[in-house]
């Protein structure tokens, strides 16, 4: 029982690399789907729709910040693994779930932000940026929750 | 069924969308000085229009059409409530050359769901049992009905009739509440086509009852038939207290065709609703809806055109463009 404090840990850092990365997974998905559908009927608009399709990745690269950030503070990539209690454990684990949860649901979010803005792009390529603007908006709450979970995590 | 599994069929429909005739096409159609400069527009959109077999061209854009949805959906058999009368059509076409015993395959219309070929088989044999579910029954009284009578009129009600109850409830299946509308809507309209058509030739109350559909969820059935007994203006004081189909009843008096361009224009209005939607079946729906208007106008402007009717009478039948 003396390490359910670094498990409860280890269990934030999974969290929150695992909910930014299947949702930002599930959203590269959706907007490569509809860029699929544009590129096989106009091939000249495949860097356009690239950007895109890139935008919902970000939310994997934070969850994975996140974790990077709980496995220093805890001291487990150097071998020096801090004596964690069960109340320090469970204040990781509530770090990382602004993370977990906002990453997992803004990556779908602006997934199908991003998969209308290939639409645009099909009929109005000249309005290609109107369509990225739109599907970085959202990108606003995935980085607010990086800073509420990463913030926490050091103040801890 | 998740709306974002229509990602790439959206997005291949929105890029096919650039390609239909603007309402700016259709008139540079219609004004064109003859049918060559016509012809010119559409080989502009890129139309094959080199064999000069329009008839067959049509055909084929209309196959092509169907070729473009199915690429686009993630299941099959979501939009065949669309092409169901096709089905119909070749049914009724089996029927007819048992009797006129000619042959049938230069009569099938595709794109259809079921192949006419094993239904013509089924006809041949008398094995009615062998047909899809949704025709079986309807076949054999169609072909009773020919054998007995010998009215191919009658056979025509009996199998037009289970279309639109078969389009009805295929429609009512899917989840898209613009595509039920549309097809209630199409459903609707068919319906009130033949209630004037009976008033016009004079038919009875019980004819109607054989020809239109039991039920349709936007108008009332027995209403319009006793609406149509009484004349053509009580049907059109029915009709303007139908939302739906109010502005299309304000053209009845003037002429049958105006009225009947002026429903297709109303389910058109609906079907453009697609415009504003990002995922789901509707968009490719409303492609479909929008390219099989588009041929049906082209159909009107070529053959007028041949015909050398003025530019204003077929401005009259030319229906709205989806774009």
């Amino acid at each position: 029982m003396d390490k359910l404090g670094l498990v409860l840990a280890i269990l934030g850092a999974v969290m929150a690399a695992f909910g930014g990365g299947v949702g930002s997974a599930k959203g590269v998905g959706i907007v490569g789907e509809a860029a699929a559908g544009l590129v096989a009927e106009d091939p000249s608009k495949f860097t356009k729709v690239l950007i895109l399709q890139i935008l919902p990745g970000t939310q994997g690269l934070y969850g994975f910040i996140t974790a990077i950030v709980v496995m220093i503070r805890t001291g487990i990539f150097t071998g020096e693994v801090a004596a964690l209690t069960t109340a320090d454990g469970l204040a990781y684990l509530a770090a990382c779930l602004p993370m977990a949860i906002v990453g997992y649901f803004s990556a779908i979010g602006q997934a199908r932000v991003a998969a209308s803005g290939v639409s645009v792009i099909a009929k109005k390529p000249e309005e290609q940026s109107k369509a990225m603007v739109l599907a970085a908006m959202v990108e606003t709450y995935a980085v607010l929750a990086l800073l509420v979970s990463v913030l926490l995590i050091f103040s801890l | 069924m998740r709306d974002t599994e229509f990602a790439y069929g959206v997005a291949h429909i929105r890029a096919h969308e650039l390609s239909l005739l603007t309402n700016d096409n259709l008139e540079s159609m219609i004004s064109a000085a003859n049918l060559n400069e016509a012809v010119r527009v559409l080989s502009d959109k890129g139309w094959d229009t080199e064999k000069r077999d329009f008839s067959s061209m049509l055909l084929k854009e209309s196959e092509k059409n169907w070729q473009l949805i199915c690429e686009c959906l993630p299941k099959e058999n979501l939009l065949d409530c669309l092409i169901i009368e096709n089905d119909f059509h070749n049914l009724k076409t089996a029927i007819k050359t048992v009797f006129t015993r000619e042959e049938a395959d230069q009569y099938f219309l595709f794109p259809c769901v079921y192949d006419p070929q094993k239904i013509k088989e089924a006809i041949d044999k008398k094995d009615f049992s062998s047909l899809p579910d949704c025709m079986a029954e309807t076949a054999q009284k169609a072909y009773d009905v020919l054998t007995r009578l010998g009215s191919g009129q009658m056979a025509d009600i009996i199998i037009d009739k289970q279309a639109m109850a078969v389009k009805l409830q295929m429609a009512e299946k899917s989840d898209s509440a613009l595509l039920k509308n549309a097809v209630n809507m199409n459903v609707a309209a068919a319906n009130i086509k033949i209630a004037l058509r009976c008033v016009k030739t004079g038919k009875s109350m019980d004819f109607m009852k054989k020809a239109m559909s039991d039920e349709c969820p936007i108008i009332d059935i027995e209403t319009l038939q006793k609406k149509a007994a009484e004349g053509e203006n009580a049907v059109m004081v029915y009709l303007e207290g139908i939302k739906e189909f109010s502005y299309a009843a304000s053209f009845l008096k003037e002429s049958s065709t105006l009225f009947e361009k002026c429903l297709d224009d109303a389910i058109m209005e609906k079907v453009k609703e697609a415009k504003y939607t990002a995922f789901g079946v509707e968009p490719v729906f409303a492609y479909f809806m929008a390219r099989e208007a588009e041929i049906k106008n082209v159909r009107v402007i070529l053959s007028l055109k041949r015909n050398g009717i003025s530019s204003e009478e077929i401005r009259k039948r030319v229906r709205k463009a989806y774009v």
